[in-house]
């Protein structure tokens, strides 16, 4: 869909998406506040919910193009299991942290997760992407943005 | 709240593992379909420990809680993964995963409004070197994406 584009419209078109997605996440962390806190859903019980209706959602709608996954290589697909797991596992922390702390205090530290990253990325992908002096100071920056909320967050 | 800050620690952890494995996983893939697969296994891990340590509570949900997990499902799986992963796909990972820095901007706006928490002085600082940093980034005209 998106071939016709040059570099730069790829580009544009990537970080739109991204701040798109980020605002969605914002969003999303409210309401895994609401629904853990409030209704005393436990967190592995309410992300369990949210991911079968998800799963099922994202069969339907992408059905009949789901079939084609038999076909696509057996690494990607293995990579792709292994990024979902571990992000079920993250999310799982995510929601049990919300349940401790306010989301004041746990967004900004798990929003600092491009440092892990962009760490493998640069130690494993360097054929794919570059990491800059610029990326690094800030991702530096924003490190220590987030030591600044985790001392304020003792005033809380 | 220290036990809340540890596993925000690990989440970070696992969330920047999950994005370099999306990065490699990507290749060839069809976001979508990329984000189906890894949104099919996060669920089966989480039925895994539903099974295990929380089958009666998995009964036994509130009705009001069980569409806030819906609602949930939606906007972070079937919307925001989608997203994330066509993101990915377009402007490449060191450039995509550090704007999702600004996601503590949002999440803060919304939690002023409907749940009426407050952030300190020192955590809208934190926020703003966190927006700082993700500028520095965005400005980087060098980061090659294959």
């Amino acid at each position: 869909m998106w071939n016709n584009l040059d570099r730069d419209g790829k580009f544009l078109l990537g970080t739109v998406l991204a701040f798109l997605s980020a605002i969605l996440y914002g969003i999303s962390q409210v309401i895994a506040k609401k629904g853990v806190t409030e209704y005393g859903v436990p967190p592995v019980v309410f992300l369990f919910v949210a991911l079968f209706f998800a799963t099922v959602l994202m069969f339907i709608s992408g059905w009949p193009g789901i079939k084609s996954i038999r076909y696509f290589p057996r690494k990607q697909v293995l990579l792709l299991a292994g990024a979902g797991l571990t992000s079920g596992l993250s999310v799982t922390l995510l929601v049990s942290a919300l349940d401790r702390a306010p989301v004041v205090v746990v967004t900004p530290i798990v929003a600092l997760n491009p440092i892990v990253s962009l760490t493998l990325i640069y130690f494993f992908l360097r054929r794919l992407e570059r990491v800059t002096k610029r990326v690094v100071l800030g991702t530096g920056i924003a490190l220590s943005g987030a030591i600044f909320v985790i001392i304020g967050s003792t005033d809380l | 709240m220290s036990s809340g800050i540890i596993f925000a620690s690990l989440a970070l952890c696992g969330f920047g593992c999950s994005t370099f494995l999306v990065r490699i996983g990507l290749i060839g893939v069809i976001p979508r379909m990329a984000a189906t697969i890894s949104v099919a296994s996060s669920c089966l891990l989480l039925l895994a420990l539903v099974t295990i340590f929380y089958p009666k509570e998995l009964v036994s949900i509130e009705p009001v809680g069980f569409l806030w997990a819906l609602a949930y499902g939606i906007v972070t799986f079937s919307l925001a993964r989608v997203i994330l992963y066509t993101a990915f796909g377009l402007a490449g990972a060191t450039r995509v995963a550090p704007i999702l820095s600004v996601m503590p901007i949002f999440a803060a706006i919304f939690a002023m409004i409907i749940l009426g928490e407050k952030p300190n002085f020192l955590i809208i600082m934190g926020i703003i070197l966190s927006v700082l940093g993700m500028i520095l980034i965005l400005g980087d005209r060098n980061i090659d994406v294959e």
